[in-house]
C-alpha cells in the first residue's frame, strides 16, 4: 500500500493545477517551445511514467494470469455468464459501450439496471480514488474485488434483483472462496503459483484481498499511453493535426479544461458539480454523488472528475452516461447549462463559450489522447480455454 | 488519403520517368480512375411467432414482442476504417422505418473505392428519436438504450494487416472489386452451445441495450 501510494505521488505533484491561470500555460500557436528541463512542449501533461511497483503486491507473471482468469471467468458470478468484460470489456477500453448497465443479479431481464455508467479501467493503476463518488476506499485492492459482492458479480445469494444497491462483503467473501476451492478447484494451484499460499488454509478476508491483488496485477496492462499527444508534446510535430495544436490551445486556455482534466492523467481526481444531476423542487437530486460519501452539502451532485486517456473511446460519458457525443459534452461545459445546479463548480464561471470551430479543434485535440492498442484487447471466448 | 494514392502515385511516375513535361503547352497529369463498387447491409430479424429474441453483452437472452420494433426508426451508417462512434462523421447515412417482416437494407446511393469500411445500424426502438434528431447531425443521436438494438460482432478476422481496429459495435466490410455486403441477424446463444457457436452468435449480430 505504501509503495503504491508513494509511486502515486509523481502524479499528484504534476496534477496540482489549482493556482496555474491560463495567462501561466498558453503559449502562441505558433511556436510550442521544448522545455529544457523536461524535455517537453507542456510540462504539466506529461506522459504517463511506468506503472509503480507495489511492495505489497509484487508483479509476476503467474499473478497476472490468474487476475486475468478472474476477470473473465464467468464461473465466478451468480448466473455463470457474468463476468467482468460484461461491463469492462477489454476490446472496448475496458468500459461498456452501454449507458448503464445489467448486473448479474438481475440476470436474465433487463431490469433493474445499475444507475451509473461504468467508468474506463484505463489508468485505474494510478488513480488515487475510484469511481464516480470516490467510495469504497482507496485502496485498489478492495476495489478490483468489490464487484464480487455487489450486484454486479452477485457473489452474495439470497439479496433479491429490486435490491440492486445492496452490498455485503462477508457473505460474498464465503461465496467466492467456494467458487475458488470447491466449484473450480483448479484455482488452489492457480492462486499457489502467483502468491506461494494454499487458499484452502486461509481466512475468507486473506483470499479475498489476494483476489483483488491478482485482478490488480491483471489491469495494470489497462494502460492508455503513447498517445499522438504525447509523441507531439515530446517533439514530433509530425504526431498532432494542426486542429488538434489548436485544440490544446484551447485545452489549456479559453476552455480552462485543464483546470480539472490536469496533469499526466488529465484529471485532477476532485468531485465537481457541472448540473448533471439537478435538484426538484424539494432539492433532491436523481443522484447526489459524492454527498453519499461526504454527507457535505457542497459535495451534493458533484462528480469525480474522469481522466481523460483515450477518451474519445469510452462514450457515453458522465457518471450517467447521459451523453453519448463527446461535442455535446463540451457544448455543456461551456454553456450556462453547466451552471444550472445551484450548486455548481465556481471552476465552471472560469470557462469561456467556444465557437464550432474551437469545438472541433478541442475534439481533435481529445482524439489525439488516444493510447496505443493494448495487447490485453482479447474477447472471453479466446479465453475460455485459458481458465481454471 | 489512400483514396488517392493510385492517381497521385502515376502522376509522380510520370514525372519521375524522365519524360519532360511542356508545362507552357499545359498538358494535364495522367489519372487514373480507380473502379468504386457498392456496400450494404442486410438486417434480418428471425422471429419465434410474434416474439424476437437477442442477447445483451453479458451473452443472456432477451425475448421481446417482435411489434416492439416494427414500424420504429433504424439508422445505419458508413464510415471510415477505425472511426469512434459519437465522435467521428460518418460518409454516410440513412434513415428508415422497420418494415412488418423485420427486415430492411441499407445501400448507401454512392460509391465507394476498395478498402476497409466500418458500418453500423441501430434501431430505435425504446429511446425517443424526433424529427429534429433524424433530421439534424448524427452526432447528436442519443445513445441506443431502453432494448434498442445495435449491430455488433466479436469477430475480429475481418481486420486486415496495417488496418486499423474497429470500435465495438460496428462490422467492418472490405470492399474489394465487387459489389460486398454484410448480413446482421439476430443470434443468440446459450451454454448448452459449443465455444464456436458462441461465438458465432457474436458474429455480426444484433445486441439488445438496457
Amino acid at each position: 500500500m505504501k509503495a503504491r501510494l508513494l509511486g502515486l505521488g509523481f502524479i499528484a505533484v504534476l496534477s496540482c493545477n489549482t493556482e496555474t491561470t491560463s495567462e501561466q500555460v498558453v503559449t502562441t500557436p505558433e511556436e510550442w517551445p521544448i522545455d529544457p528541463v523536461s524535455g517537453l512542449r507542456v510540462p504539466a501533461h506529461a506522459p504517463l511514467p511506468p506503472v509503480p511497483e507495489w511492495a505489497d503486491n509484487p508483479f509476476n507473471e503467474a499473478k497476472r494470469k490468474l487476475g486475468r482468469a478472474l476477470f473473465f471467468d464467468p464461473r465466478l458470478s451468480s448466473s455463470g455468464s457474468g463476468n467482468c468484460p460484461a461491463c469492462h470489456a477489454s476490446f472496448d477500453a475496458f468500459q461498456s459501450g452501454g449507458i448503464v448497465d445489467i448486473p448479474d443479479r438481475s440476470f436474465p431481464n433487463l431490469e433493474p439496471k445499475l444507475t451509473r455508467n461504468a467508468p474506463s479501467l484505463l489508468n485505474l493503476v494510478y488513480a488515487p480514488v475510484f469511481r464516480w463518488d470516490g467510495s469504497h476506499g482507496r485502496d485498489l485492492y478492495e476495489q478490483m474485488a468489490l464487484p464480487f459482492a455487489e450486484s454486479n458479480m452477485n457473489l452474495t445469494p439470497g439479496i433479491p434483483a429490486e435490491d440492486v444497491h445492496h452490498v455485503d462483503i462477508p457473505l460474498a467473501q464465503v461465496e467466492l472462496n467456494r467458487r475458488l476451492t470447491e466449484v473450480v478447484p483448479g484455482y488452489i494451484a492457480w492462486f499457489d503459483a502467483a502468491f506461494d499460499v494454499d487458499i484452502t488454509e486461509e481466512s475468507l478476508e486473506e483470499v479475498w484481498i489476494l483476489s483483488g491483488k491478482a485482478l490488480a496485477t491483471y489491469i495494470r496492462g489497462a494502460v492508455s499511453k503513447n498517445s499522438a499527444f504525447d509523441r507531439w508534446n515530446a517533439g514530433d510535430d509530425s504526431a498532432m493535426s494542426e486542429a488538434a495544436v489548436r485544440g490544446l490551445k484551447v485545452f489549456l486556455g479559453k476552455g480552462r479544461c485543464n483546470f480539472c482534466h490536469a496533469g499526466p492523467l488529465f484529471s485532477d481526481f476532485l468531485f465537481h458539480n457541472l448540473s448533471l444531476s439537478l435538484p426538484d423542487e424539494n432539492g433532491d437530486r436523481p443522484d447526489e454523488g459524492r454527498y453519499g460519501v461526504t454527507g457535505k452539502e457542497e459535495d451534493r451532485g458533484a462528480f469525480l472528475t474522469p481522466m481523460l486517456r483515450s477518451v474519445t473511446q469510452t462514450a457515453p460519458y458522465f457518471h450517467d452516461g447521459s451523453f453519448g457525443s463527446i461535442r455535446r459534452v463540451i457544448r455543456h461545459i461551456v454553456s450556462d447549462a453547466s451552471r444550472k445546479d445551484p450548486n455548481y463548480s465556481p471552476v465552471l464561471d472560469q470557462v469561456e463559450e467556444l465557437t464550432d470551430e474551437e469545438i472541433e479543434d478541442l475534439v481533435q485535440f481529445l482524439k489525439a489522447l488516444k493510447g496505443e492498442e493494448l495487447p490485453t484487447s482479447v474477447t472471453s471466448f479466446a479465453l475460455q480455454d485459458e481458465l481454471p | 488519403m489512400k483514396k488517392f494514392f493510385a492517381s497521385a502515385f502515376l502522376a509522380t511516375a510520370v514525372v519521375g520517368c524522365g519524360g519532360e513535361i511542356d508545362t507552357e503547352v499545359g498538358q494535364p497529369a495522367v489519372e487514373i480512375e480507380t473502379e468504386k463498387f457498392r456496400l450494404s447491409m442486410k438486417t434480418k430479424f428471425h422471429t419465434e411467432g410474434e416474439l424476437v429474441k437477442f442477447m445483451t453483452a453479458s451473452a443472456s437472452v432477451v425475448t421481446v414482442e417482435s411489434e416492439f420494433y416494427r414500424g420504429k426508426p433504424w439508422v445505419a451508417m458508413v464510415f471510415e476504417p477505425g472511426a469512434e462512434p459519437g465522435v467521428d462523421l460518418p460518409l454516410h447515412h440513412e434513415w428508415g422505418v422497420v418494415p412488418d417482416n423485420l427486415e430492411f437494407d441499407y445501400s448507401p446511393d454512392m460509391d465507394f473505392e476498395p478498402g476497409a469500411y466500418d458500418m453500423v445500424a441501430m434501431i430505435y426502438a425504446g429511446t425517443e428519436v424526433t424529427p429534429e434528431m433524424i433530421s439534424g447531425s448524427v452526432l447528436d443521436l442519443p445513445f441506443p438504450a431502453n432494448k434498442d438494438v445495435t449491430t455488433f460482432t466479436l469477430d475480429q478476422s475481418s481486420i486486415k494487416e496495417k488496418d486499423p481496429d474497429f470500435a465495438p459495435g460496428m462490422i467492418r466490410v472490405n470492399l474489394g472489386t465487387t459489389n460486398t455486403g454484410v448480413v446482421c441477424e439476430n443470434r443468440w446463444s446459450t451454454e448448452e452451445h459449443s465455444e464456436e457457436e458462441r461465438f458465432a452468435s457474436f458474429t455480426n449480430t444484433y445486441l439488445i441495450l438496457p
